[in-house]
């Protein structure tokens, strides 16, 4: 799936799976991908600004850890993200059946 | 590679902490990826080229990040301005109640030197609060197309100068009627004028309102016109 047509998603699409559970940025990408069966392969960079975003709007916190010498930030969603997350899954419900039944 | 690459977006990112985290965040994802691909057979060198394949062009990051930054100025330096705004009100209701009354007639009767610098100011501080507002609600609402021209936020950033800069001299303007009116009531003899205790206080909390305004707008300014679309 061409990367333009998740850029309206994206922020949702990285809520729900860091809602998952806390996941640094590679692990974020790879659960995307694999929970998308390979669909939404966009270009791994592109997870970064969005990630960073969503923190400065107060959907996700993160925090320094470290893994194999490195450091690493690991992401988690904040309560704020949560009731976010549930309001955009609502509305996608609403215009993934409103599609469907046009389509039909 | 990896190293070539991370160079590489460490020149486009330029200073600042969100570029440094963004580069040490990036380092690791791709010292990951890069490790995932040899445990599955590839070469080190493939790896690494598969890893930075796999990530996308830096100059796109880069300008993503820019994109973001600029986004979170013009909405911080607009913060900033209103609460400059909102910072000025009690020290005019300050100046106001305290100054003893004209002794001239009329407000009509002002001395010119005085009357002018009084409508500047307002004019200025009015002018200052209505495009500054507008720039402080467009900017609450503001979120950057990734990879897109970041023409809003410079506009924006542009809005909050031009309101900071409006405050700035607004400040200095009234500062200064404030001042001469001062000197005037005492060269008049009108009984308690603004000590210059109060005056120094006063002066010293309008300064501080504008040089905040204005450096929140160089900053913003800096970060939007910084952005470049991917």
């Amino acid at each position: 799936m061409r990367a333009d047509v998740l850029k309206g998603h994206l922020d949702a699409l990285l809520l729900a799976v860091v809602a998952g559970g806390p996941a640094h940025g590679y692990k974020i990408v790879e659960d995307l991908r694999l929970r998308s069966s390979g669909a939404f392969d966009l270009p791994e960079g592109t997870v970064y600004p969005a990630l960073h975003r969503l923190e400065r709007s107060g959907l996700l916190a993160s925090r320094w850890t470290l893994a194999s010498g490195r450091r690493r930030r690991v992401y988690r969603v904040t309560r704020r993200g949560r009731s976010t997350l549930a309001r955009q899954r609502a509305d996608w419900a609403r215009f993934a059946d409103a599609v469907q039944a046009v389509l039909a | 590679m990896i190293e070539r690459y991370l160079a590489e977006l460490r020149r486009l990112l330029g200073g600042g902490p969100g570029g440094a985290r963004l580069l040490t965040e990036v380092e690791d994802h791709l010292r990951e990826a890069a490790q995932r691909l040899e445990r599955e057979g590839a070469s080190p060198t493939e790896a690494e080229g598969a890893a930075v394949t796999a990530f996308g062009p830096p100059d796109e990051l880069a300008a993503q990040l820019a994109g973001e930054q600029a986004a979170t100025a013009v909405g911080w330096s607009s913060r900033v301005l209103m609460a400059a705004l909102a910072g000025f009100v009690p020290v005019y209701g300050f100046v106001e109640n305290f100054s003893p009354p004209a002794p001239w007639p009329s407000a009509e009767a002002t001395p010119a030197h005085l009357a002018w610098k009084l409508a500047a100011a307002e004019y200025l501080l009015l002018g200052a609060a209505l495009v500054g507002a507008s720039a402080f609600l467009l900017a609450r609402g503001y979120r950057p197309r990734p990879g897109g021209p970041p023409g809003l936020a410079r506009g924006l950033a542009l809005a909050v100068s031009l309101s900071a800069l409006a405050l700035a001299v607004g400040v200095v303007v009234g500062t200064l009627e404030v001042v001469q009116r001062n000197a005037l009531y005492r060269d008049l003899g009108v009984a308690d004028p603004l000590t210059p205790l109060e005056l120094t206080l006063a002066t010293t909390w309008v300064t501080l309102l504008g040089v905040s305004a204005l450096a929140a707008a160089a900053w913003s300014l800096r970060r939007a016109f910084a952005a470049r679309p991917a």
